[in-house]
């Protein structure tokens, strides 16, 4: 077998330090963000509690990464899977790429399935191929972003945040579907329990306008109260 | 900093940092063939790079151009290094700034949405290193069967309460979300056409009905 030659020393410092970087992007950008916020009326309470929000509310939706990352070890080898779980990739796109690598050689994603040139095909397809979004992200936003702010200056303020509101709607409303209500039996159940968690809340706290420090924790009781029922009825 | 040399600034470390990551990540395949002397045949290889490409492509525009309104350039930068856009980043961001009241589409929603992003990236590169350090003595919890549903369902679980929290903060517009809803689950439901597009579609949809509704009260 091959595992030894998927996980040499350097290939988890090639990870970590490419993972740094990541960190080190993030962190730029929020210190420049933190000093912009303060300047345009921001409070330190509410820049503080988005990075409260941020850092909390991602730590559920994580742990099923690492359930992936538990399948692809034994598979792909601990760098490989730490770097694409952790940049860029997602449980079923991953699969799905190292899968057609080796397909496309005639192997096979399965133990003793593929030959240690089949892992670095598939180390090629996966990183390259699932990179190309990054290279997306750096030559198109600008332009997107420069059409919406050349299409504001015909509007005013009050249009501008209108039309933000709506596409706001517009992305609960297909989330709506896509998450829930396309599959009412499934994960439109945990969608509706969810839900009427959330709408709990948001009338307790629309009524006992004292309550409105509810609103910050909404999403996450609304979420553990769905994944609760989850594991109960399914 | 003003917001236009702030927007400029974004921009500029947004592209550099993002061309620089991607080499990164592309130079890690390189090593291993030039480790391992081994070079994969392209002209064997090039329909799995194109499918795996194509499999992700139209989500691309839509979510650049879906969010742009929401997130904003510079949290749209870092949720495309590290993936997840729309079942971790934008959910924390749209619940960050309904939770501080601040409107969608404005200068502040977008620096909220960096910080939140941030903090996002922070938390999922730690719980996957973690994972990496400690996966043995992890496995018999996070692969518990009696778990498996709650890990299966956390999606549909965020957005739930998200959505409640969003939509019914202000009930004069929830027939406007029931009628985009309606639109997008004829879609999903009744077309074969990928999700992306009707994704776009829905968005403007319903930024029609509120511009006309506001235009109308």
């Amino acid at each position: 077998m091959y595992s030894a030659q998927y996980n040499v020393p350097w290939c988890f410092v090639w990870v970590g330090v490419l993972l740094v970087a990541v960190l080190v992007q993030s962190l730029i950008f929020m210190k420049k963000a933190w000093q912009h916020g303060l300047s345009i009326g921001l409070s330190e309470v509410q820049l503080r509690k988005g990075l409260t929000t941020g850092l909390t509310i991602s730590i559920m939706p994580t742990l099923p990464v690492l359930i992936v990352f538990l399948s692809l070890m034994p598979l792909l080898g601990s760098p490989l899977s730490w770097l694409r779980l952790s940049v860029v990739g997602s449980a079923h796109y991953e699969t799905y790429a190292a899968s057609t690598a080796m397909q496309s050689l005639g192997q096979e994603l399965v133990p003793g399935g593929y030959s240690l040139n089949g892992w670095i095909a598939a180390a090629w397809v996966m990183t390259v191929g699932g990179s190309a979004s990054v290279l997306w992200s750096a030559l198109m936003i600008k332009p997107i972003s420069t059409l919406y702010q050349k299409a504001e200056k015909f509007f005013n303020m009050d249009v501008i945040t209108t039309i933000g509101a709506g596409f706001l709607a517009g992305i609960m409303a297909f989330v709506s579907v896509v998450y829930g209500l396309s599959a009412i039996d499934t994960k439109g159940v945990i969608f509706g329990i969810s839900f009427i968690c959330g709408g709990i809340i948001v009338f307790i706290y629309k009524k006992y306008p004292n309550l409105k420090w509810m609103s910050d924790y909404l999403m996450a009781i609304s979420m553990i109260i769905a994944m609760g029922f989850a594991c109960l009825i399914f | 900093m003003n917001t236009k040399t702030f927007d400029d600034w974004i921009h500029h470390f947004g592209i550099i940092s993002s061309f620089l990551l991607f080499l990164g990540m592309s130079a890690f395949p390189i090593a291993l063939s030039l480790n391992y002397n081994s070079w994969p045949d392209f002209k064997v290889l090039w329909p799995a790079f194109l499918a795996v490409i194509l499999f992700m492509a139209p989500w691309w525009p839509a979510e650049t151009v879906g969010y742009m309104p929401i997130m904003g350039p510079g949290a749209l930068y870092m949720s495309y290094i590290t993936g997840n856009v729309t079942n971790l980043r934008m959910p924390a961001t749209v619940g960050t700034i309904n939770s501080l009241g601040i409107p969608p589409n404005s200068d502040a929603c977008h620096t909220m949405a960096i910080i939140v992003c941030g903090g996002s990236v922070i938390t999922t590169i730690s719980i996957v290193a973690l994972g990496v350090l400690i996966a043995a003595p992890l496995r018999p919890l996070l692969e518990a069967p009696f778990l498996q549903p709650a890990f299966k369902y956390v999606v549909p679980a965020i957005f739930g309460g998200l959505v409640a929290q969003t939509v019914l903060k202000n009930t004069k517009n929830f027939l406007l979300f029931v009628i985009s809803t309606v639109f997008c689950l004829f879609f999903a439901k009744m077309t074969k056409i990928n999700s992306a597009y009707y994704m776009l579609l829905t968005i403007a949809l319903s930024a029609f009905l509120y511009t006309y509704n506001n235009k109308k009260v």
